[in-house]
């Protein structure tokens, strides 16, 4: 499915990221640990095209990402649920969702993914016309989940969607990726939150200072004494 | 697609009725004014509104409506004033001139992602007095001596001169609101706004963010040619100062944002409420309040409906449209001046309409629906 190869990037001449290596294959939930700073937004930015690698390789089901043009990227597959969810604020919740549906592969189908986005989020079908920028940050992180199913990727990649969420809708949004993952889509989830993060993959990778430090199941990573005491506070 | 078909029957409708206008005026006799009057308002409403079409939508600011305007001016000025042209085979080069003009800014504004925010603000500013600096260089535009317009023959089918430019701005001005509309209810129009909102999203979900903001630019480029190119008759004698002011790309700022940019009908009632108020202080003498008083205008109005004067009215548009009727009525029944007075009173009716906080009208409107911030109170306390 993704294939990450030895992949360096970086912002102006500041290098960020030194020949990261990782992989989700099909149907899996792989995700991505690490603390404030170690590149994990610079990884999904060079993943979906708003960075370009300095060298390296990103495969997806074997096309090369880093030779597609960032606008077609979406096309190819995968789909991004950028940082701080990024809705558009000044637009109604349907109208989020079918600007989700832009690229050509999806668009066709716009209108039965909009009602299936509203059977996996009823919450989000209770405002169909509400301005988006007046929901809370929990309707509004599943908007931006919503609207990146609506490019029916094949791979979802969230950016840390726990971010300043209460505990009850984590365990909400999780559960629904969960779901997702079990119709078949892979996923790969970068989180500060470990121990939830953990819960739901398989597997993991620990990134720290621009490097991958660790990988394995989910169940070594919670047993590893080093990451316990920095990601678990245990 | 419905949608659709009804708003171009209705631009249909608009444009005949408009079309009407002059043959009217002759039959009445109304006062010459009338006429001028109104494709003064057709030129503002164009410029606005093409300027619209890339700040609005896609939320690049830009104060280059005067380079577009300026070089429709001097393509006319130059092909049909000194070249001798026939003036409605120099018309589009106006158009087409501003175009390319603008694409070449686009190509190099939009490929350096450097050049966001204020420095496209900027540049665009820069594009103007570059333009202007040619035109005065070279004497085969107008090397400082200015072009003459006034002795251009017209068509004759198109009548005398009032007439015949009362009907090419209408025309001018009815393809650009049929195409601002067209973008707006476009796949165009959804891209730009997303771009408005978060480029970066924008671009991930396949939105082709270089092509769309070009065409944002070159459709803004080229109507505001266009009117510049049939405006350079209305100014007679053209010069570098004037033309290159700052006035144009100040005034349709003002209009868009007073009216509204985030929909197409915003810059259309924004120009008409501010272009018909600073020519009623002007024909009432007091020109030189002009800008003190705009300018006050602006902040408190800025302030007071944020979202621009057409978001609010469209909510309440009966009431609107019913005040706007009465005053009209009673300003003709009760009162001797000119139509243009009485359109002004009319007009301000409106602005006051827009004026009342959303809150206070549902009081006053005796409902009660809840709007968007209020609703997640409500939700809130459901949560808890």
């Amino acid at each position: 499915m993704l294939e990450i190869r030895d992949l360096t990037t970086g912002y102006g001449r500041a290098q960020v990221l030194w020949d990261v290596t990782a992989s989700v294959a099909d149907g899996e939930i792989v995700t991505l640990l690490g603390p404030n700073g170690a590149g994990k937004t610079t990884l999904v930015n060079a993943l979906s095209g708003i960075l370009r690698p300095w060298s390296g390789q990103v495969l997806l089901n074997d096309i090369d990402l880093t030779a597609t043009r960032p606008h077609l990227i979406s096309q190819s597959g995968i789909a991004v649920v950028p940082e701080g969810r990024r809705i558009f604020p000044d637009m109604t919740v349907t109208d989020n969702l079918l600007i989700g549906a832009y690229n050509k592969r999806a668009r066709p189908h716009h209108e039965g993914n909009v009602e299936r986005i509203y059977e996996i989020f009823p919450r989000l079908s209770e405002r169909k016309r509400q301005l988006a920028g007046s929901m809370s940050g929990g309707e509004q992180q599943m908007l931006a989940i919503g609207r990146a199913l609506m490019a029916e990727p094949s791979l979802l990649l969230l950016d840390e969607p726990s971010l300043g969420l209460a505990p009850i809708i984590v365990e909400n949004i999780f559960e629904v990726l969960k779901q997702l993952n079990q119709e078949g889509l892979s996923i790969l989830l970068v989180e500060q939150n470990a121990v939830e993060a953990l819960n739901l993959a398989g597997r993991g990778y620990v990134l720290e200072e621009g490097r991958i430090v660790g990988e394995g199941s989910s169940g070594e990573l919670l047993a590893d004494e080093r990451l316990r005491k920095a990601y678990l506070g245990l | 697609m419905k949608s659709r078909r009804r708003a171009l029957t209705g631009f249909a409708v608009a444009f005949l009725i408009l079309l009407a206008v002059p043959h009217l005026a002759e039959r009445m006799d109304w006062p010459g004014f009338y006429l001028t009057f109104m494709f003064t308002a057709f030129f503002w409403i164009t410029q606005s509104s093409s300027w619209n079409m890339l700040t609005g939508y896609s939320g690049y600011f830009s104060f280059g409506q005067g380079a577009w305007f300026g070089v429709g001016v001097y393509t006319t000025a130059v092909l049909a004033g000194k070249q001798g042209w026939s003036f409605l085979a120099a018309l589009p080069l106006a158009g087409f001139t501003a175009l390319i003009v603008g694409l070449l800014l686009g190509l190099v504004v939009f490929r350096l992602r450097s050049l966001g925010g204020e420095i496209f603000a900027l540049t665009t500013l820069a594009v103007a007095f570059v333009l202007a600096a040619i035109a005065r260089i070279f004497a085969a535009i107008d090397g400082g001596r200015g072009a003459f317009m006034t002795s251009v023959p017209l068509p004759e089918f198109l009548g005398e001169f009032r007439p015949a430019m009362y009907r090419m701005t209408l025309v001018i001005m009815m393809l650009t609101l049929v195409t601002a509309y067209l973008i707006y209810e476009s796949r165009l129009g959804w891209g730009l706004f997303a771009i408005r909102d978060d480029e970066q999203v924008a671009r991930g979900l396949g939105v082709p963010t270089f092509r769309y903001k070009m065409a944002a630019l070159g459709a803004n480029a080229f109507f505001g040619g266009l009117m510049g190119g049939v405006w350079a008759l209305q100014i007679g004698f053209v010069t570098v100062e004037d033309v290159f002011s700052i006035r144009v790309p100040l005034f349709v700022i003002l209009m868009s944002v007073l009216g509204g940019t985030r929909h197409w009908m915003g810059p259309v009632v924004g120009s008409l409420i501010i272009f018909t108020i600073v020519d009623r202080f002007n024909s009432a003498g007091f020109e030189n309040f002009n800008q003190v008083f705009i300018g006050s205008l602006l902040i408190l109005l800025v302030l007071a409906v944020r979202e621009g004067i057409y978001l609010r009215i469209r909510e309440r548009w009966v009431a609107t449209a019913s005040l706007f009727g009465l005053i009209i009525a009673a300003s003709v029944i009760f009162n001797s001046s000119s139509m243009v007075w009485k359109f002004l009173w009319a007009l301000l009716g409106i602005l006051l309409m827009a004026l009342i906080p959303d809150r206070a009208w549902q009081k006053l409107a005796l409902r009660r629906r809840p709007t968007p911030s209020e609703s997640r109170e409500d939700r809130e306390t459901v949560d808890a």
